[in-house]
């Protein structure tokens, strides 16, 4: 059965959706986009054929959270981005640091992607998303 | 330095992260997040591992790992469980299907059972006796194992060192 996510307040999931889909417009060479939350939920995705978003989302926050831990132990100060550099793509798991619901981005992109177009894309996104007020 | 690899697994809310740091030599480490999933009381939980370690001797230690409990997890089960000289399986006895929970655990770790030794520790039994240690020992026999099962209590370091005790145990009756 699939973990299905109750109390995300509608707003930030309609966010997280549009913000999706300005990054597809932005990033022409996706195969996937996640928006989860720190415990593996998924809240909005793209994602092609193939691909097991609840899937996606469970492992990017594990590394996510590994990769936090690796930071705090080697006192780099607090825990920013994880990238996987693979033969013919990349991973970017970026933190989502929403004062209530953290979440995390995770974007797999096609290696003809400029990586650091993909980073500023998604760092840019997870800032906005930090940034939704769910008052009133 | 001699070094075995110890793993906690069990459900959500068992107490892995509670084992570990009762009896760890070093501060723990952990990925323990905000929980979001409204079946489980518990504010936070385990996503990636736990890690913690015991000091046995000037040349030798048990390296302590914990598994995230929930089984959209379970691909850091495999990836956890490779080296692991024994496993401890964790489960809350106050949970609806206590006896179906070790079953998801026993399916899961099935090929680390296969070559190391393995101890269920049942957790929360006062105040929720049933199922009893009896009939976890006769669901493992069914299953074809004969693993120690115990009550345990995780807080206290004293009974989490017990559950080490008789993994090394069948470790040294193996060896012997």
């Amino acid at each position: 059965m699939e973990p299905v996510l109750m109390g995300l307040p509608e707003r930030l999931r309609r966010d997280a959706e549009l913000a999706l889909d300005e990054l597809g417009d932005s990033l022409g060479r996706l195969s996937a986009a996640v928006i989860a939350t720190t415990d593996g939920f998924e809240v909005a995705s793209r994602a092609g054929k193939g691909l097991e978003v609840s899937k996606l989302a469970a492992m990017a926050c594990s590394i996510s959270a590994l990769g936090a831990m690796v930071g705090q132990e080697s006192e780099v100060g607090p825990h920013q981005n994880v990238i996987v550099e693979a033969s013919e793509g990349y991973i970017v798991i970026v933190d989502i640091p929403h004062p209530s619901h953290p979440m995390i981005l995770n974007l797999v992109a096609d290696r003809e992607e400029m990586l650091g177009q993909v980073l500023y894309q998604a760092k840019r996104t997870a800032t906005r998303l930090a940034d939704v007020s769910l008052a009133g | 330095m001699r070094e075995y690899k110890i793993l906690f697994t069990g459900t959500m809310g068992a107490g892995k992260t509670t084992a570990i740091a009762a009896i760890s030599d070093i501060d723990p480490v952990s990925t323990d997040v905000q929980n979001n999933d409204p079946s489980l009381d518990k504010a936070r939980t385990t996503v990636g591992l736990d890690y913690g370690e015991v000091v046995l001797g000037p040349d030798e230690r048990l390296r302590l790992y914990g598994t995230p409990g929930q089984a959209r997890f379970a691909f850091m089960w495999g990836i956890l469980a490779r080296g692991a000289l024994g496993l401890v399986i964790l489960i809350d006895n106050s949970r609806p299907d206590p006896l179906g929970d070790l079953r998801v655990y026993l399916d899961g770790f099935a090929d680390c059972i296969a070559q190391a030794p393995c101890v269920v520790g049942v957790g929360r039994l006062p105040g929720n006796p049933s199922p009893s240690l009896d009939d976890y020992a006769a669901a493992l026999a069914q299953a074809g194992y004969a693993f120690p099962v115990v009550e345990v209590d995780v807080r206290e370091a004293e009974q989490v060192r017990l559950l080490l005790d008789l993994l090394l145990l069948q470790l040294e009756c193996t060896a012997a």
